[in-house]
């Protein structure tokens, strides 16, 4: 690039700022006579012309004389013969100011429609070239390059479709969810979770805007002439808070077509209260509208009236069945690792199936591919550790990530009935990516945890998760890309007792999936986005094994028989821009179940309630033989309708089928829940959802609002008969019961994503009713009329708030408030066998009183200099700051002959905590 | 030193998770007729108790006597029960045919009737024996049987506690009431004013306790049908193996049915409130009312005889049990107004302090009345069986 070159380039560059629809611009036409006219004239001339006021330096220009003439001849193009042999600058904003500097020009931002026509950007990309020259640019907030891409010769071609991955310039890694767009049309795209994006874009120049929260915006100005790539990196936003942020752009909850998808990164997670100071994922998550928790102690999470089991948790697209530890105190991903969250729970993509409910998708981060980082963090109860860096530079990294607990102290002071408890738990993570070349690259994820506790009694359980995954990701061109993954996904528990020799015994439970997916996703036109794919999983399932424990025992071995079964979909939807407002997605899965054989299927009479009475026949089928095949169609609709900028409506339908079910009678989904596949006798779980919202941002696009209304219907959900026996049952269809389940709802939620102050506060109001009213079936429950399910809390209000009192002090306050949740409480009292007892008739007809809990944290950073071996920060905070006694549930024991009622609260104060979090290099 | 307060602070957060609750909620008048026992097939005698629900803020024990209560068997013989007690039926000895099938009618005076399912009669298995392991923290009781026939599978047992209990302080004197001209005033006088002994009659006593909770065990999972499982579990230091300690364990066959009934109703009412517990349910048991069958009805009837074993354990074969009353004694000197003060909570014990000549009380030991009078206990008429 010579010197000329450059100037050039410097002096045809006019620039407004990001904010500017300016009403002026320099493509207005203009009569120019100028012979040896001075600075004056000239500026008279043009100000008479435009409504441009122009700003100069007398001082310099005093000596200057200009000559030139022309008719109707651009602005832009006048100022440029009249300027280019002088070294002089015209910079604009969009108030009208027009600035003349000598030597240097004013640094505001390029306006996009100065180039049209022009030839003289200098820097020339084409997809010929490597696009490593590309990606190696350091970013400033403005690139004064301009990229052209593709063969300029090529004239023919009206739509470029440009894609790339954008990336972290620190540490390499791939940043998901960023937005890339230009104004004028607007087009958009986001990036995929492996920061890539695909646009289709119309020939010429543009300004290409890349976004992504924490990450400092970029502007391109690129030239298309024809399909290209474009990589980016971005630089970490280390001002942010020091600029004004104008963020008219920041639309996504708007121009979004999915409805009811939530997006939590681990910034936000890391900044809301949580208990004992440990970023938590999972509770993150319940501070979002429509998604509840029966109590504290609750493993899983309930989203629009759906069951803990109903939702598909995936972590790298490895499927976790138990997401806690500890008795749900705890989470069991681990925050370090964690990039983002996302919560599908009204339009759930067509490429995601299985679950009725919601599906929670947690994406890891990749390992830093620059240099070797590490974090470590220390709690009251948890402790972790998280190594990463590059094992080939630039190519490949891990992130090796493990926790573990020191929590026995803590029984000592919960409730008598749990001070001879133990629990520990640990987990780890390793994640490597590998980028094979510019178009291939692996990733390998690998996750096991593992628990262990005694609940004050002689009784001991484990549990434990073990995923590993390993997923190819191929970009065939830039309008196709696929991503194959495979992996294998274990969850298993144990139960022991030793107390007592005769009876000594070992419960054992293991669930096991071996699942491949491939996904497509290809480009066809700015119009249609295909995804297609198939995914498979094989289930094996081993309910349970009976099994002495000891010498003495005279436990009889008892295995309940293996189940095996295989589920399977194919998949198509397609992302239709119908017109830049009115936006379609439409999507259809057909998945298959079926059940596999060895297995010995019960048969019962027809018509009457399944029991042991009423079984007629037990049917014995080989190895891989099936043995029954459910299936069907499921739909997935959306659409968005933008009125405005800042208003739109999304509406969806949707339909599920869930073929594999956690059976549990226990308030809160417990480890030790079993789970079955569907059989002959348990019918898969189909779910449809209606969903509607509007959405509406205020005050430049800082405050958004939306209100979505839902209504849901389930076939088959299975509740269990009075006193189901569900674990080594033999039978166990003969214990639970199909209902008919209905949930309703309406969702509030007010965002202000940016400033000193934000936070979100959210409302619900809801309903989830189950019935069984088919005497056929079994016994009525509640006499056939509806009854709330367990986590049924109609109303809910979460506040999260956080205010920035510099860069290194923030505090969190957090509020929420619901419904208590429905129980069973005794109706009466009989004297029976000595002792006073409690009588039960109706099924959750009652509520425990009311939840309200507010917590506060106090994050203080360390200090930021940029070069330096450790970077500190510490989390100070109150659970429960008000200490409200909040019930975890309210029961009636006999004890001694009488009977008594309790109310119990597992956290029954504010419960301090400080953590300290390291960060190394 | 700042760490050791951080933690101490965090410590305090724990405490006091689990409260008393009151319903808010007004119970229904319920009503619903309790049959609580069970037939005993064999000579001794059978016993069915007859009980309404009542609503849960009034736990009460409501009787429902005037009934008229008989065993039918499937061959058509009647056995009639006699109301012994208001709400209490008995028969003396059955004796019923096992091999025929048999079940209770109930007819109550609001001229309901209610009909159990019938069951066959069960054979209960002798006790093998009661035994018990001893270590630090105290006594655990143990039942051992077995069925040879493998045929029981299902066991309950209860059991009645009988202790011998001697009062901490042994009673000297007693109070004797002075009507003064300022009122009635008390002096001591001596129990046994001749021989000067203390009241055996209020010193040893035999308090008696029933189980209350629903002991269950099933050998179904074993390999064999053989039983050892806990029965009770005394804390070292307890009251009960203060002297001589006597458990008389009664196991009964269950049928299935009555088996999985009372495992319902025990989880129902006793193992609740743990946060990984079951809800309770509704009970459904094997006797309904025939006059309204959607009236709700209690109970679960069975047919088997009883099997009993007696225990006992001295305070000798356990070292170191090192039971310590909780009771205390308080000295009250020898006047007429400390005296009179002191009827008012305390009963007089024995002699506290004497003049230097050893002819004159002058102050007395007292304690409340538990503490010195055994009956407040249990009975102090020895039991026949003790030895």
């Amino acid at each position: 690039m010579n010197l000329y070159s450059k100037t050039l380039l410097l002096l045809v560059s006019l620039f407004f700022i990001s904010k500017g629809y300016s009403q002026s611009d320099t493509t207005k036409t203009i009569d120019i006579n100028c012979e040896k006219c001075t600075i004056r004239d000239l500026s008279k001339q043009i100000e008479s012309q435009t409504s441009f006021h122009i700003y100069y330096d007398s001082t310099i220009f005093a000596q200057k004389s200009f000559t030139y003439s022309a008719k109707s001849e651009p602005l832009y193009k006048v100022l440029h013969k009249l300027f280019a042999a002088e070294l002089i600058y015209s910079s604009f904003d969009d108030q009208n100011n027009l600035f003349f500097t000598k030597n240097r020009a004013l640094s505001l931002i390029l306006p996009e429609s100065y180039f049209n026509g022009t030839n003289t950007a200098i820097t020339v990309n084409d997809t010929n070239q490597d696009e490593e020259d590309l990606s190696d640019s350091k970013e400033a907030i403005v690139d004064k390059k301009i990229y052209e891409i593709g063969d300029k010769n090529n004239k023919s071609q009206k739509s470029i479709l440009i894609g790339g991955i954008i990336k972290d310039a620190k540490t390499g890694q791939p940043v998901s969810g960023a937005n890339v767009y230009i104004e004028n049309p607007r087009i958009g795209a986001t990036t995929d979770q492996f920061g890539a994006y695909t646009i289709s874009l119309p020939r010429g120049k543009h300004i290409l805007n890349i976004q992504s929260i924490g990450l400092r915006d970029i502007k391109r100005q690129i030239i298309l002439y024809s399909d290209g790539k474009m990589n980016v990196d971005m630089t970490e936003s280390i001002q942010s808070l020091k600029r004004v942020t104008v963020s008219s752009k920041k639309l996504s909850n708007i121009r979004g077509s999915q409805m009811g998808v939530q997006k939590i990164d681990i910034k936000t997670i890391k900044q809301i209260p949580m208990l004992f100071g440990e970023a938590d994922i999972i509770r993150a998550i319940t501070t979002l509208p429509g998604v509840k928790t029966v109590g504290e102690a609750s493993t899983g999470f309930n989203v629009r009236g759906g069951s803990s089991d109903q939702n598909l948790i995936l972590f790298n697209d490895a499927t976790v069945y138990n997401p806690s530890h500890f008795f749900g105190l705890f989470s069991a991903f681990n925050p370090e690792v964690v990039n983002s969250v996302e919560l599908y729970k009204s339009s759930i993509p067509a490429s995601y199936g299985g679950r009725l409910s919601s599906v929670l998708d947690i994406n890891s981060r990749e390992g830093n591919k620059k240099e070797f980082t590490g974090s470590a963090g220390i709690g009251p109860l948890t402790s972790r550790l998280n190594i990463e860096g590059p094992l080939v530079k630039d190519k490949s990294s891990f992130i090796l990530g493990g926790r573990t607990t020191y929590s026995n102290w803590l029984f000592k002071y919960l409730p008598d009935d749990y001070k001879n408890s133990a629990a520990n738990f640990y987990d780890i993570n390793l994640i490597t990516t590998h980028e094979l070349d510019k178009n291939n690259s692996l990733y390998f994820t690998a996750y096991f945890s593992n628990d262990k506790f005694n609940l004050n009694s002689d009784t001991a359980y484990s549990y434990g998760n073990r995923n590993i995954s390993l997923k190819w990701k191929h970009t065939y061109n830039a309008k196709l890309n696929s991503v194959m993954s495979a992996g294998l996904d274990q969850y298993n528990y144990e139960i022991g007792s030793q107390k007592l020799p005769l009876n000594a015994y070992k419960l054992a439970f293991n669930i096991q999936q071996t699942n491949f997916k491939a996904h497509f996703n290809y480009f066809y036109n700015n119009k249609h986005s295909f995804d297609f794919g198939i995914n498979s999983i094989l289930y094996k399932l081993n309910p349970g094994n009976f099994d002495p424990n000891g010498s003495q025992s005279l436990v009889k071995p008892d295995h309940l028989q293996t189940e095996q079964g295989l589920e399977s979909a194919i998949y198509f939807s397609d992302h239709y821009t119908v017109t830049p407002k009115f936006k379609i997605d439409a999507g259809v899965r057909l998945s298959m179940f079926n059940v596999m054989g060895p297995n010995d299927i019960n048969v019962y009479a027809d018509g009457v309630p399944k029991t042991e009475s009423s079984l007629i026949n037990t049917i014995h089928y080989d190895n891989g033989k099936i043995i029954k095949t459910y299936g069907g169609p499921e739909v997935r609709l959306g659409f968005r309708y933008v009125f405005d900028e800042t208003f739109s409506l999304k509406g969806g339908f949707n339909t599920q089928r869930q073929y594999i079910h956690s059976l549990s009678n226990t308030t809160a989904m417990a480890p030790t829940d079993i789970w079955k596949l569907s059989d002959p006798n348990i019918k898969p779980q189909i779910g449809n959802q209606f969903s509607l919202g509007l959405y509406k941002n205020l005050r430049s696009n800082t405050i958004e609002t939306s209100v979505e209304v839902y209504y849901k219907n389930i076939k088959n959900y299975l509740d269990y008969k009075s006193g189901a026996v569900l674990v080594m049952n033999h039978h166990i269809e003969t214990d639970v019961i199909g209902t008919k389940g209905k949930a309703y709802g309406v969702e509030l939620l007010v965002k202000k994503v940016t400033g000193k102050f934000n936070g979100w506060i959210s409302y619900t109001w809801s309903k989830i009713l189950l019935q069984q009213n088919d005497p056929n079936a079994g016994e009525l429950i509640n006499n056939g009329n509806p009854y709330a399910a367990n986590y049924d809390k109609p109303n809910d209000v979460t506040v999260v708030t956080n205010y920035k009192f510099s860069h290194r002090v923030s505090i969190s306050l957090n509020a929420n408030y619901s419904t208590g949740r429905p129980i069973t409480l005794p109706i009466g009292l009989f004297d029976y066998g000595g002792s006073m007892r409690t009588l039960y008739a109706d099924r959750n007809a009652y509520r425990i009183p009311d939840y309200f809990r507010t917590d506060f944290a106090m994050n203080i950073e360390g200090n930021h200099k940029v070069k330096q071996l450790f970077h500190n920060s510490w989390s100070i905070g109150v659970y429960n700051l008000t200490g409200r006694k909040n019930p975890y549930s309210v029961y009636y024991v006999s004890e001694n002959g009488h009977v008594n009622g309790y109310k119990l609260s597992i956290f029954g104060n504010a419960i301090p905590y400080i953590n300290l979090n390291i960060r190394f290099k | 030193m700042k760490k050791s307060i951080l933690f101490l602070f965090i410590l305090l957060a724990f405490l006091g998770c689990k409260e008393k609750y009151i319903s808010p909620v007004v119970s229904p008048n319920t009503g619903y007729l309790v049959v609580d026992g069970s037939i005993n097939a064999g000579l001794s005698s059978t016993e069915i108790i007859l009980k309404r629900t009542v609503a849960l803020d009034n736990p009460s024990v409501v009787y429902e006597g005037g009934a008229t209560v008989s065993v039918i068997g499937e061959d058509n013989s009647i056995f009639a029960l006699n109301e012994a007690a208001k709400g209490h039926y008995l028969a003396s000895s059955l004796n019923l045919n096992k091999a025929k099938k048999y079940k209770l009618h109930i007819l109550t005076t609001d001229s309901k009737v209610y009909e159990s399912d019938l069951v066959e009669v069960r054979n209960t298995p002798a006790i093998d024996s009661l035994s018990w392991k001893y270590d630090s923290n105290g006594l655990e009781l143990f039942v051992n049987t077995h069925d040879a026939t493998g045929l029981s599978k299902y066991y309950q047992w209860n059991y009645t506690e009988t202790w011998e209990y001697h009062s901490p302080f042994l009673n000297y004197f007693n109070y004797k009431q002075l009507n003064t001209s300022s009122g009635i005033k008390y002096t001591l006088e001596y129990f046994d004013p001749i021989l000067i002994t203390y009241n055996s009659a209020i010193y040893t006593c035999w308090p008696t306790e029933n189980s209350s909770s629903i002991l269950l065990g099933s050998t179904v999972s074993l390999s064999s049908d053989k039983i050892l499982l806990p029965l009770t579990y005394i804390s070292r230091g307890d009251v009960k193996l203060s002297q001589l300690y006597s458990i008389n364990a009664r196991q009964y066959s269950l049928s299935e049915g009555r088996y999985n009934y009372l495992q319902k109703m025990k989880k129902n009412t006793e193992g609740t409130g743990s946060v990984f517990d079951a809800q309770p349910s509704e009970l459904m048991g094997n006797i309904h009312c025939t006059t309204n069958a959607s009236e709700p009805v209690i109970g679960y009837i069975d047919i088997c005889n009883t099997q009993e074993t007696r225990l006992f354990i001295k305070n000798a074969q356990l070292p170191d049990w090192n039971f310590v009353t909780p009771c205390l004694k308080t000295e009250i000197p020898n006047n007429v107004d400390s005296i009179t003060l002191a009827h008012r909570n305390f009963y007089p014990a024995y002699a506290a302090k004497y003049s230097p000549t050893g002819s004159a009380i002058l102050s007395y030991y007292f304690s409340t009345p538990n503490c010195v009078d055994c009956t407040f206990w249990g009975t102090n008429i020895k039991p026949t069986f003790w030895p």
